[in-house]
């Protein structure tokens, strides 16, 4: 744990106030993502990562480190969706997926899971956090258009496409670059 | 190789191209076990960025913050309902636990004068366009009109220019904020950002942002929040240097001696200086270090807590020189500062304590620490070896 990293705790572990804005930054959107995967639906998916966020804020519980508090997040929110999806009446749908993601079932398959899930939640939010312009023809390069395709659609030269892509990729590298980041992220 | 490496690599192969280095790197990673080999299969073949991201985009954070408040307030007036009940059973015990606690602490013989030394506290003066002066504190709440139909609402500490329901348009002319020695104060702008002004510090800021630029002024040291806004960039405008902001949180101090100093937290600033007309972009975790005399920066990656640990409540040195350390506790705790020789300034010292504290607790550890001795006579220390 780096040193933001244990502070981000600490924060948590004391209720400080300022905290639960950096968690909502960090978290909150990719989470909904997390639980509409077992839930389909975004409303109740919000209503989920909502509800595991107040009974951090309400609960008593002491957290040793950025690692089993990311877990302990995953974990909260998959319990929120299968509890919904039981009122629901539709479990089977809960264990089907759980199935067709978590082949194996050993120990350390939930240190892969939880790595597959921090390589998307760092991801969509450094994505966000592009210059606006920026972020919008690499959104549409992401979803595979060709450059002329973008070019058309925001009405911009292809050099133009260009050059706003490698400021993206460039941006992303240094984002992603420091290990210090993984607090800002 | 650890996991932070390898959620990198992943991301960055994911997104665009790796450096041979890094590709050996991922490589030499995958060839370790068939789970790797597989688990980097999985992740290249699931194309989820390109489907997810859209639906990630549309989650509107802003709407989710404001309802997790709303719930906790309403929890919170449970729980102070509940105090109420508390209270009325410890004024019974409460006479006897004075008695013994006053005992316990009588005052001690001293041969220094400091009652009248106190840390800082919640407190500013507001200059509107037209000049006339509001004082504020931690205390009070109320409306004020800052300009023709602009009223903002001060409450606990805090002033907000902000609107519900979208962001003023108009005008509104320059206020002004002045935190005074031994003063601090936060601020919420028109825009929705947020700012903490810390002592000794002034403010010059529109009631009403421009179309295209948001400009400040700042003389001090504050801490920056800034509201996301591509279409506007937001310039902090200090002697000589700018800081330009594309998005979030930075710490600028212009009180030290000899250089203004500005952290980023996290986001994208540039530093430009005005005179040499350059620009140096900065990144998350990075100090730059603008000399006042030779208008030169220099950026080095630091532990940001360091620098906006103040906000927290908390001093931190890390081997800070005294004669700084001492510049900053005067301006908060508003005492004045003599040496008896120049020597002793520049002894080092390392720490962490409460801003809140008593002077004489802070003294007391510096004392120790750096064998220097304080004598304070009213509001003036003076520093011997």
């Amino acid at each position: 744990m780096n040193q933001i990293e244990k502070e981000f705790i600490e924060r948590i572990n004391q209720k400080q106030v300022g905290v639960y804005r950096d968690l909502f930054r960090m978290f909150y959107r990719y989470l909904v993502l997390y639980a509409m995967r077992y839930v389909q639906l975004q409303e109740p998916a919000e209503d989920i990562v909502q509800e595991v966020f107040v009974g951090i804020w309400k609960g008593n519980r002491e957290y040793n480190s950025f690692y089993g508090f990311r877990a302990f997040l995953y974990e909260s929110v998959r319990n929120g969706c299968l509890n919904y999806l039981k009122h629901k009446k539709q479990e089977q749908r809960y264990w089907e997926y759980v199935k067709s993601i978590e082949g194996g079932g050993a120990a350390e398959n939930e240190n892969y899971a939880l790595i597959r899930e921090e390589v998307y939640r760092q991801l969509y939010q450094v994505i966000e956090e592009l210059p606006e312009g920026c972020r919008k023809v690499f959104e549409q390069h992401l979803a595979g258009k060709k450059n002329e395709e973008i070019a058309q659609l925001f009405q911009i030269s292809v050099g133009t496409v260009k050059s706003q892509k490698k400021k993206a990729v460039r941006i992303l590298r240094e984002r992603l670059g420091n290990l210090y980041l993984l607090m800002v992220l | 190789m650890e996991s932070d490496e390898i959620i990198r690599l992943i991301q960055l192969r994911l997104t665009g191209e790796l450096t041979p280095e890094e590709n050996n790197k991922l490589e030499c990673w995958v060839s370790e076990s068939a789970v790797n080999r597989d688990f980097l299969h999985v992740v290249l073949q699931e194309k989820l960025l390109s489907r997810e991201y859209p639906l990630y985009h549309a989650i509107d954070e802003e709407k989710a913050i404001r309802r997790f408040e709303a719930t906790i307030g309403k929890h919170k007036r449970k729980y102070i309902s509940f105090k109420h009940i508390l209270r009325a059973a410890a004024i019974l015990v409460w006479p006897l636990v004075m008695v013994v606690v006053w005992q316990w602490n009588a005052p001690q013989p001293e041969n220094s004068v400091t009652e009248t030394i106190v840390p800082g506290s919640s407190r500013a003066v507001l200059t509107l366009a037209g000049g006339e002066q509001v004082e504020l504190t931690g205390q009070t709440e109320q409306e004020i009109l800052v300009a023709p139909e602009i009223e903002v609402r001060q409450k606990a500490g805090m002033l907000a220019y902000d609107m519900k329901g979208g962001e003023r348009i108009g005008r509104g002319g320059q206020n002004v904020l002045a935190t005074g020695r031994g003063g601090e104060y936060r601020l919420i702008l028109a825009d929705g950002t947020r700012v903490f002004l810390n002592a000794a510090t002034i403010l010059r800021y529109p009631v009403v942002f421009d179309d295209e630029v948001r400009r400040v002024q700042l003389e001090g040291e504050a801490y920056f929040e800034v509201a996301k806004d591509s279409g506007r960039p937001f310039v902090v405008e200090t002697t000589g240097m700018e800081v330009k902001v594309y998005g979030t949180s930075f710490n600028i101090n212009t009180l030290r001696i000899n250089e203004i100093q500005t952290v980023l937290v996290e986001g994208s600033i540039s530093i430009c200086s005005v005179a040499a007309g350059r620009e140096y972009r900065m990144c998350p975790g990075q100090l730059a270090r603008w000399d006042k005399i030779s208008s030169s920066v220099k950026l080095q990656e630091v532990d940001v807590s360091l620098y906006t640990a103040w906000k927290e409540g908390v001093f931190r040195f890390s081997r800070e020189r005294l004669e700084e350390i001492l510049g900053i506790l005067a301006n908060w705790y508003d005492v004045e500062v003599l040496y008896q020789n120049q020597e002793i300034k520049d002894l080092h010292f390392s720490g962490y304590m409460e801003r809140y504290e008593r002077i004489e607790t802070i003294l007391k550890a510096l004392e120790e620490a750096t064998g220097v001795h304080f004598s304070v006579w009213g509001k003036t220390i003076t520093v011997s070896k």
